[in-house]
């Protein structure tokens, strides 16, 4: 385990920042792959040694770009999740809808990651009548089938939908699949309670699910905020980039 | 060139409203047939929801009531952000009207597929519409050099909504717009205090319009910057929120 020195140990479990690189993540599929299957969620209660690997896309779809293509490298398929209602990308940009294009052609699986607290949500009614908006759109949008949806932070109104499905929508958080597998997540940046390379190595556990949020997984190590300001820069500044070049391309003054 | 850095104030904005109302009666879109001195006063939402919900306010303040023109791929907002459904429900909410500002640019593999892309203008019609839970019955076009001409000046109706762009509307109506943050042609303070248009078609961008005056690119980077800080709150009420570290 890789702990240079305390302020490296995030809560309680022993890691690094050098824990969360492209290289690393490299190194946990391998790991991963030598032991285990990857599987789309609907195989994934039916078979054993599976791995249901998933990405939950919060803010960069830049990030999520650059795991698929190292998973696609691996011959690794998972799935990635994507938030439609993210404050920090929108989907529907060119730019945006050409990466998830690209991540679902490279034959991952394109899943809906669904903020209750959007719609204000308190009932299954209303739920389920605004997962069938999203799943729609996103269906649309990419021209792919939806089948499966995991809820963003699942620790607020969302723990109370626990149902194995919702409009048709295979739900990675359902009380079966949560109870007959072994969670892993990097929520917030580090391993909260087990280190995935610990319990890849145990091989204690017929059935993963491995959560992942791309942000976390940069080209070279930094904090977990950093990363996150990482994100958030780079969207600026690709804003700013292409404001300016759509005035030179129309011939426009870019008065300052 | 003088880019009037001045005019693009909220003081300015609301006294431009006044100079109009004295000479125009305003309508919405689907009056563009209606004869007599009319204004159709329009919002191309490029950057900025935020702007456009303070433009509202003044409008609602001033009694006019004018149509936003939203932008479903737009690199700075997204319809479907929670703070962003809100902004679009007050605009409606003081009696103003969504249109649909469409990206033709965005559809590159099908420009020229007159049909296939009144499908996708129709497709995306509906989801603004159930998005908000309002009727969307005008359109806009981003960057309208990419577009069909049939459908930018051919067709009065696209989708079953008005086209700004109509060649019945600009032969009809005298234009003024602000896009780039000054005036290109005519400068709307000018066209108001003269008159001289039987009727009259304005059209801003949200963005433009601050508090106080300052360079076009300065009003970019004000959106901008502001996102990211809203950006950067939200994680951080988010992590703190669930009593989770924030590594710095």
């Amino acid at each position: 385990m890789n702990h240079p020195n305390e302020n490296d140990e995030f809560g309680s479990v022993p890691q690094s920042i050098e824990d969360f690189t492209e290289e690393a993540y490299r190194s946990l599929l391998r790991l991963a792959k030598s032991r285990y299957e990857f599987v789309s969620i609907d195989q994934f209660s039916t078979r054993d040694n599976v791995i249901f690997l998933r990405h939950d896309v919060d803010l960069s779809p830049h990030r999520a770009h650059a795991l698929s293509k190292i998973e696609s490298e691996e011959n690794v398929r998972s799935t990635y999740f994507i938030l439609l209602s993210s404050n920090f990308y929108n989907a529907f940009e060119q730019q945006v809808a050409k990466v998830l294009g690209d991540i679902a052609e490279m034959g991952h699986w394109i899943g809906l990651h669904f903020d209750c607290n959007r719609y204000s949500i308190s009932d299954e009614q209303k739920l389920i009548r605004w997962i069938d908006f999203e799943r729609s759109v996103l269906s649309r949008l990419l021209d792919i089938e939806v089948k499966a949806i995991s809820f963003h932070n699942p620790t607020t109104v969302a723990k109370e939908f626990d149902k194995d499905q919702y409009a048709g929508l295979v739900n990675a958080y359902g009380k079966n699949l949560m109870d007959g597998a072994k969670y892993v997540s990097d929520s917030n940046g580090y391993w909260r309670f087990e280190h995935l390379k610990e319990v890849l190595e145990s091989g204690r556990y017929g059935k993963l699910q491995i959560l992942t949020h791309p942000e976390w997984w940069q080209a070279s190590p930094m904090k977990p905020e950093a990363r996150v300001r990482r994100c958030i820069d780079g969207r600026g500044e690709r804003t700013y980039r292409d404001y300016v070049s759509v005035l030179r391309a129309s011939g426009r003054v870019n008065v300052t | 060139m003088n880019p009037c850095i001045e005019d693009f104030t909220e003081a300015q904005y609301r006294q431009l409203l006044g100079l109009m109302m004295t000479t125009w009666s305003p309508r919405f879109f689907d009056a563009y047939k209606e004869e007599g001195r009319i204004c159709l006063w329009r919002h191309d939402v490029d950057i900025s929801l935020h702007r456009a919900r303070r433009l509202a306010e003044i409008e609602h303040a001033e009694g006019l009531c004018s149509t936003y023109f939203i932008w479903l791929h737009s690199p700075y907002y997204s319809v479907l952000e929670r703070e962003v459904g809100i902004l679009l429900k007050k605009v409606e909410g003081l009696g103003h009207r969504l249109g649909l500002h469409f990206d033709v640019a965005y559809y590159q593999d099908t420009i020229g597929e007159q049909e296939v892309l009144e499908e996708r203008i129709v497709g995306e019609k509906r989801l603004l519409s159930d998005l908000v839970g309002c009727e969307v019955e005008s359109i806009s076009y981003h960057n309208s050099s990419n577009v069909p001409a049939a459908l930018v000046s051919g067709c009065e109706i696209v989708g079953g909504m008005v086209n700004a762009r109509s060649q019945r509307i600009r032969e009809t109506f005298g234009y003024c717009s602000d896009s780039n943050g000054y005036w290109r042609s005519r400068r709307l303070r000018t066209v108001l205090e003269e008159g001289q248009d039987e009727r009259l078609h304005v059209l801003t961008h949200p963005v433009w319009w601050t508090p106080t005056a300052m360079p076009p690119r300065e009003r970019v980077s004000r959106c901008i910057q502001g996102r990211y800080a809203q950006h950067q709150s939200l994680y951080d009420a988010e992590i703190e929120g669930h009593g989770r570290e924030n590594i710095r």
